[in-house]
């Protein structure tokens, strides 16, 4: 076979030989996802900003996979791993609460009971208190949120994805931009 | 002419290509995963030496000539609870035919173990496991896993998650069965319990 004709050869023989390796191509793709992170995090804030003395909102969101669930906070037998979030303080701003959802009750082949646990994405709030005498300047809170996967069949091992919170602190008067509304609203600080 | 052929060859390819791999997928590879079809896809199981709940030295050595259900597991999976009362009953109604179960747990801390054994009234071996066993052994990616060792020391099943223990009662009895892998004597030893 000469691929290489009088009329756009090489070009034809180029585009040909293309389909296979793009075919092959979102076959590994496909493939490679289906082995990726059963959880992974992404933090909102409430404001794009925050004040010396004042409590600002936060909320740590965790996409879970697919045929995937993690237990509530607050886990419905004793034996099951709690999800939790875990902050570390830093220079100017602490945690002053953490909110967690409630569970959605569902029923398991392995159990006989309803269990509490998350699917799909879950919206964990975090109330941190800024600091009188913090300056502006950015303030980076680090952690993990720390999880115990299951599907109908068969547990991973606890395991935990790093959690960085970045807050941004703005002289008193700044105007200060609210946003993730969806998000926010959700949440029971109170 | 050419341009055609090299075209339709293309096409063909690509759809080739792809079916086989929707084809392995999920059909063959679901099915084949369980068991092993040839004698080069049984490999010998790794040998490990662990302590038992009772810090006693548990090694598959020491069941030489038996067939060993090798099941990783843990306290706080749910599938692993369900499935271990059964485990219990097989090594209680297979025992003198030469079955031995034991238990691996990748839980963190012993004292859930201990108790787990005595509220579940286990009747085999439990070792605390780690990470150098999970790797001899492929990986241990989920739990519960379980393998089925036979007579030989070769491994003739493995299973991801919680199995239909009436499959894994026939792998089993299949395997206890004369003839169902090469025979040896090998000393009998007495379930660690806590």
């Amino acid at each position: 076979m000469h691929l290489v004709t009088k009329k756009g050869g090489p070009l034809l023989a180029r585009q040909v030989l293309l389909i296979p390796f793009m075919v092959c191509l979102a076959i590994g793709v496909e493939a490679g996802q289906s082995s990726g992170p059963v959880v992974e995090i992404r933090t909102l804030l409430a404001t794009d900003g925050a004040y010396a003395g004042s409590v600002t909102k936060a909320a740590v969101l965790a996409q879970i996979a697919p045929g995937f669930h993690i237990n509530d906070n607050k886990p419905t037998l004793d034996y099951l791993i709690p999800t939790e979030l875990r902050l570390e303080s830093a220079r100017g701003v602490s945690v002053a609460r953490t909110v967690f959802p409630k569970g959605e009750l569902k029923k398991f082949a392995f159990s006989d009971m309803q269990l509490s646990v998350y699917e799909g994405t879950v919206a964990v709030g975090v109330l941190l208190k800024i600091a009188r005498a913090a300056r502006p300047g950015t303030c980076t809170l680090k952690g993990e949120f720390i999880y115990q996967a299951c599907n109908d069949h068969a547990c991973l091992p606890p395991t935990s994805v790093p959690v960085i919170l970045a807050v941004k602190v703005v002289p008193r008067g700044t105007p200060l931009k609210r946003g993730n509304g969806d998000v926010f609203n959700r949440i029971k600080f109170d | 002419m050419n341009r055609g052929k090299v075209l339709t060859g293309a096409i063909v390819a690509v759809v080739v290509v792809g079916g086989l791999y929707f084809l392995d997928r999920y059909w063959i590879a679901p099915v084949t995963r369980r068991t092993a079809e040839t004698l080069e896809d049984r490999p010998f199981a790794p040998a490990f030496s662990l302590m038992d709940l009772n810090g006693r030295k548990l090694a598959l050595a020491d069941y030489k000539g038996k067939v060993v259900l090798l099941d990783f597991w843990a306290t706080w999976c749910g599938p692993c609870r369900i499935e271990i009362p059964a485990f219990v009953k097989l090594q209680e109604r297979y025992r003198d035919q030469g079955l031995v179960v034991i238990g691996i747990s990748m839980d963190d801390d012993l004292e859930p173990v201990r108790e787990f054994y005595r509220d579940f009234r286990m009747n085999y071996a439990v070792a605390m496991g780690d990470q150098k066993i999970t790797q001899l052994y492929g990986g241990i990616f989920g739990l519960p896993t379980t393998f089925l060792i036979g007579r030989d020391g070769r491994i003739y099943a493995k299973h991801l998650g919680a199995a239909d223990i009436f499959i894994i009662e026939e792998e089993v009895k299949a395997l206890l069965a004369p003839g169902g892998a090469a025979e040896a004597t090998g000393a009998t030893r007495r379930p660690g319990g806590a």
